[in-house]
């Protein structure tokens, strides 16, 4: 149950798009028609876990018990970097992506993951969390844009105006799973 | 690096939920601006080893590291808000990522870099959420925040709404709007002149 409620957590409420505002630019290009988010998706779960596992084990085994905190952003981003090297070795060129927007969600979520989780099965709960965030985000924009595409709306607000204003229907959307009377009474 | 202004206003977007707050936006802003300085010494730096194509992560590794160095002068000056931000400092850092380019991080024109538009908007933008919030303005001091009211009566009556993520996003939506609209106007008027 404990997992459940961190899922939700973090792939709703509190995820690493709307609370963070880590991906969304990345949520902005991928939901444009023709983009490879799906493609991207398993390879994303697959690196962000890899990482995540690998950094919180570093983290709590190495950095940690010698008082070395402070090496623990560079030791992430070394980590992460090695484990992006590694993966796109193995995949075939069009499957690669290697933009500032991935690689910055990519790190945000893996350090999310390791600052906030206060276990291994924590950390990794909150990586796969952010980015189910990550992925029902990208389709609820992506519908959004199918919507306004073939709405009558004034040139100024197609684009980034429209898009941005639906981004914050969504994050009071999500935020409201947290605050909601039923949702809580379901739980309980 | 491409000039895209969507890429400038999501860059905005690591820093929204610090953003409801001036104090806490002139402190990102000090952080971007300490990133840029030591970003251009570990550039230099990089250039001269020759590190080619491991020469982003070490970049990359650089700006953690800036960012680090960052986070313990703030705890040294300001501990109360180090405390606050604490994580924020390290998401200032993805924000500056995508200030820098979007498939060229490691571009050699830094003066292209729009930090200089950026700096003001991320503190413009902040206070126009607090005093529509909360109707103050709120400065960093070495106790914390000191918050100085504006706008009397806002404490009570204020939309804190717009302190809130989904009051920002649809804020920046309304700027971008604005942008685009007078954008549109101006280019019209200077064809007719």
């Amino acid at each position: 149950m404990q997992y459940v409620d961190i899922l939700f957590f973090y792939a709703f409420s509190c995820s690493v798009l709307w609370a963070y505002g880590i991906g969304l630019e990345k949520t902005f290009f991928d939901s444009r028609n023709g983009s490879r988010f799906m493609v991207r998706m398993p390879i994303l779960f697959a690196q962000t876990l890899i990482a995540g596992f690998a950094i919180f084990e570093l983290n709590s085994r190495v950095l940690l018990p010698h008082g070395l905190f402070v090496l623990i952003p560079m030791a992430t981003i070394l980590v992460c970097s090695l484990v992006r090297m590694v993966i796109s070795l193995a995949l075939p060129p069009t499957a690669q992506d290697f933009s500032t927007g991935e690689r910055v969600f990519f790190f945000g979520t893996v350090f999310l993951a390791t600052s906030e989780g206060a276990s291994l099965g924590n950390s990794l709960a909150i990586a796969l969390a952010s980015v189910l965030a990550f992925a029902f985000s990208t389709v609820l924009l992506f519908s959004v844009r199918e919507r306004i595409a073939t709405a009558d709306v004034r040139a100024d607000w197609k684009g980034a105006p429209l898009i941005l204003v639906s981004m914050g229907l969504l994050a009071i959307g999500m935020h409201s799973a947290d605050v909601s009377w039923w949702i809580q009474e379901a739980f309980r | 690096m491409k000039k895209n202004p969507v890429i400038f206003l999501f860059a905005l977007c690591p820093l929204v939920p610090v953003s409801a707050r001036f104090g806490y936006a002139l402190v990102m802003a000090l952080a971007l601006c300490w990133y840029f300085l030591t970003g251009i010494a570990f550039r230099e730096l990089v250039k001269k080893l020759d590190l080619s194509s491991a020469g982003p992560t070490v970049e990359l590794v650089a700006l953690a590291f800036s960012a680090t160095v960052y986070y313990l002068i703030l705890r040294w000056m300001i501990p109360t808000l180090a405390v606050s931000l604490g994580l924020y400092v390290f998401v200032s850092a993805f924000s500056y990522l995508l200030l820098l380019g979007i498939d060229t991080f490691s571009s050699d024109s830094l003066e292209s870099i729009p930090l200089m538009q950026f700096v003001p908007t991320l503190i413009l933008f902040s206070a126009v959420r607090e005093l529509l919030g909360f109707g103050t303005i709120s400065l960093p001091v070495p106790e914390g925040l000191m918050v100085v009211p504006v706008l009397p009566g806002f404490s009570s009556y204020g939309i804190r709404f717009w302190g809130t993520t989904g009051g920002a996003f649809i804020l920046l939506g309304v700027l971008a709007w604005a942008a685009k609209y007078f954008h549109r106007r101006i280019s019209s008027f200077r064809r007719n002149a």
